[in-house]
């Protein structure tokens, strides 16, 4: 991973709103639960703009709007243990798993006003 | 493969891979992570401890408030949430959410109400909260 510790984020990082870049999306990442609820993962994904490995700038619409918008991507598990496995089973990266890309993933931070 | 927390219980994304920039009247600290650390810290050496991330441009992002243990009580964050404003995915909202036990993260964030305001008044104020 880019910009980020691998061991980290799979720890607690990737539910604690991680976001991570990979050709030409960011992918929010988030998650939550407990034993008595269960668990859940989720990802937003957006069209945006790696900034020297260290921000990313959205790409809007004309209208103002994210692009390539999708909210699809949702995980669900009994506990946290069996929410990773099925995160790193998951084909979310354009068809590939988490450690088929790891280290071209990167994480990065909303550039925001930022002038660089 | 480590489990949730493992990181914290071994001190490694505690607030010994942070510097402070900052501190506010109110006693929070502005952390900034080094060697690559985006979050807050998962746990806090500190009991009571309250720790601000800033987005790179200077603006408040989330405050992170821990307990007399050290494990996160709340997060209050500014950013977009789209479980909390579906209609519009980028626009920032005023947000938190739980922590439980072991480092377990609330299911969905909420709106802040006004229990949240009046505890955390003072942390919001200096954060740049605006709907009271």
């Amino acid at each position: 991973m880019i910009n980020g510790d691998t061991e980290q984020f799979l720890d607690t990082g990737w539910l604690s709103e991680a976001e991570i870049y990979y050709k030409g999306h960011i992918y929010w990442c988030e998650g939550g639960g407990n034993k008595k609820e269960g668990f859940i993962f989720f990802i937003k994904k957006w069209a945006a703009e790696n900034i020297n490995n260290m921000y990313y700038k959205n790409i809007l619409s004309s209208d103002g709007d994210l692009t390539d918008y999708d909210e699809s991507f949702h995980l669900e598990a009994k506990s946290e243990e069996e929410l990773r496995q099925k995160f790193l089973k998951s084909p979310v990266f354009d068809g590939k798993t988490f450690w088929e890309v790891e280290k071209e993933l990167c994480w990065l931070e909303p550039l925001g006003n930022l002038k660089i | 493969m480590s489990s949730r927390g493992t990181f914290a219980r071994n001190g490694h994304a505690t607030t010994d891979e942070y510097v402070t920039v900052e501190t506010l009247e109110s006693g929070a600290k502005v952390l900034e992570g080094k060697n690559h650390k985006h979050s807050l810290p998962d746990y806090s050496h500190s009991p009571n401890a309250v720790y601000i991330k800033k987005n790179p441009d200077g603006t408040f992002r989330e405050i992170r408030i821990y307990g007399k243990d050290g494990y996160p009580i709340i997060e209050i964050g500014y950013h977009p949430e789209s479980f909390l404003n579906k209609s519009n995915k980028k626009d920032l909202i005023w947000h938190y959410i739980l922590f439980g036990p072991n480092f377990d993260r609330g299911l969905h964030p909420s709106l802040i109400d006004n229990n949240i305001k009046v505890k955390y008044a003072k942390y919001l104020k200096e954060a740049g909260y605006d709907q009271w």
